[in-house]
């Protein structure tokens, strides 16, 4: 470990876009603050090969996992190099290198209440923020989130869907055990189980652009209402869960401190 | 029930019993799923045996049709065996990704200890080279000392 900070990528079969990307961030200041580590998610593509070629540090899966659990492997690899931060992003170059140094600051910058976010979310839809122009779909999609999000954690999230995202080490710690993370669709779930949990979520403006290569995961029309309908099922499963008390706790108090006020 | 049937569906449950039996001790099937299977192989010799249970139970829930009951037990007892299939399926699932993931993780790791190594190897290796020449700098003047004293004698 150098840095403190940790640039979780996870890649599956992006090696038209990766190289463009990953090269903008070697050219940028970032690597003097910020290791960054490549989670091939089994690309059958060059992906692999572009990244060692650049020299990143690259971790690859034995056969495709998905994208959760690239997640999961990136926060492993987090704990086991003592990092205290650490930012996800896409690697299909959606997420601007410009969001890291704004979600890192954000990331160490106590509120008013003298405590920093555990999660900090890259929000497209705040004021400052820059992005595409997004689909009648997506746009439906978002907005059913958010009311889900708000029902069931009374948590104002504007960009629910966002895979931008900074963590604080208590939140992949927790991330990292087994269980504790959806390694299959983790979204909007995750979100209401860390605020039920009682962490600290911050959304700050980001800057997104469109996808110019490759295939977004939710496209088509079936599986887009597929997922709404899992998401619903699994956002209601861990409401249910930390009702009961089935949710397993944070091992560090950090994030249970809101819990005993509550 | 003629009694041919009535043979026939008991010999079927016999067999599918010692198929059970036979994948349980060849350790293809787990004890608990085998389990699951026999229970339902007994419930058919039990009907083959005395198949007035199956016309009783017809009469108890008032079904004008008794062969109607069994199919209706038979798709309950496939449901929770599918159920079960699948929560297992489910739990392996997870079990499998946490290996792989750690599975990647360690090969990460193996490979920058081989780095290390090789590098580690590699500076020992020079540093050796270094104290040899060194040592034979230092040796060098007795030797031609010894030479100078041989020369003397001679």
């Amino acid at each position: 470990m150098n840095n403190e900070l940790l640039i979780i990528i996870p890649a599956y079969n992006e090696e038209e876009s990766i190289g463009k990307f990953l090269k903008h961030l070697k050219e940028s200041d970032i690597n003097s603050y910020a290791d960054t580590v490549i989670i091939n998610d089994a690309s059958t593509d060059a992906t692999a090969k572009i990244v060692k070629n650049l020299g990143f540090k690259l971790i690859s899966h034995p056969y495709n996992l998905g994208y959760g659990a690239a997640l999961q492997t990136g926060y492993k690899y987090a704990v086991t190099g003592n990092y205290n931060y650490v930012i996800q992003m896409d690697s299909d170059g959606q997420h601007d290198i410009c969001n890291i140094p704004r979600i890192y600051d954000c990331l160490r910058k106590k509120n008013a209440s003298g405590n920093p976010p555990d999660l900090v979310i890259g929000s497209r839809f705040l004021k400052d923020s820059k992005s595409f122009a997004i689909s009648l779909k997506k746009k439906i999609a978002i907005h059913f989130f958010r009311r889900v999000i708000y029902t069931a954690s009374h948590q104002r999230i504007t960009d629910p869907t966002s895979g931008l995202q900074g963590l604080s080490r208590p939140v992949f710690e927790y991330y990292s055990d087994f269980g504790n993370f959806d390694n299959n669709y983790p979204d909007a779930n995750m979100i209401v189980q860390m605020a039920l949990l009682g962490y600290r979520i911050q959304e700050i403006p980001a800057v997104m652009h469109k996808r110019e290569a490759g295939k977004s995961m939710h496209f088509g029309i079936i599986e887009p209402m597929l997922y709404m309908c899992i998401m619903l099922f699994s956002t209601f499963d861990v409401f249910v869960r930390y009702k009961w008390n089935l949710l397993p706790k944070p091992m560090n108090q950090k994030g249970g401190q809101k819990l005993e006020e509550k | 029930m003629t009694l041919g049937l009535q043979i026939i569906i008991i010999s079927l449950g016999f067999l599918l019993l010692a198929i059970i039996l036979k994948a349980t001790i060849q350790k293809k099937i787990s004890e608990s799923h085998a389990l699951l299977w026999i229970v339902p192989c007994f419930l058919i010799i039990l009907g083959g045996i005395f198949p007035q249970i199956t016309y009783s139970l017809a009469e108890i829930f008032h079904t004008g049709y008794p062969p109607a009951l069994v199919f209706a037990l038979a798709i309950i007892i496939s449901y929770l065996i599918v159920f079960q299939s699948f929560k297992q399926l489910s739990i392996l699932s997870m079990r499998n990704k946490e290996l792989a993931s750690q599975i990647a993780l360690l090969t990460e790791q193996v490979h920058t200890l081989k780095e290390e190594l090789k590098e580690t190897k590699s500076e020992s290796l020079v540093n050796q080279e270094a104290a040899l020449t060194k040592e034979g700098q230092t040796e060098t003047p007795g030797e031609d000392s010894n030479d100078h004293e041989k020369k003397e004698n001679t």
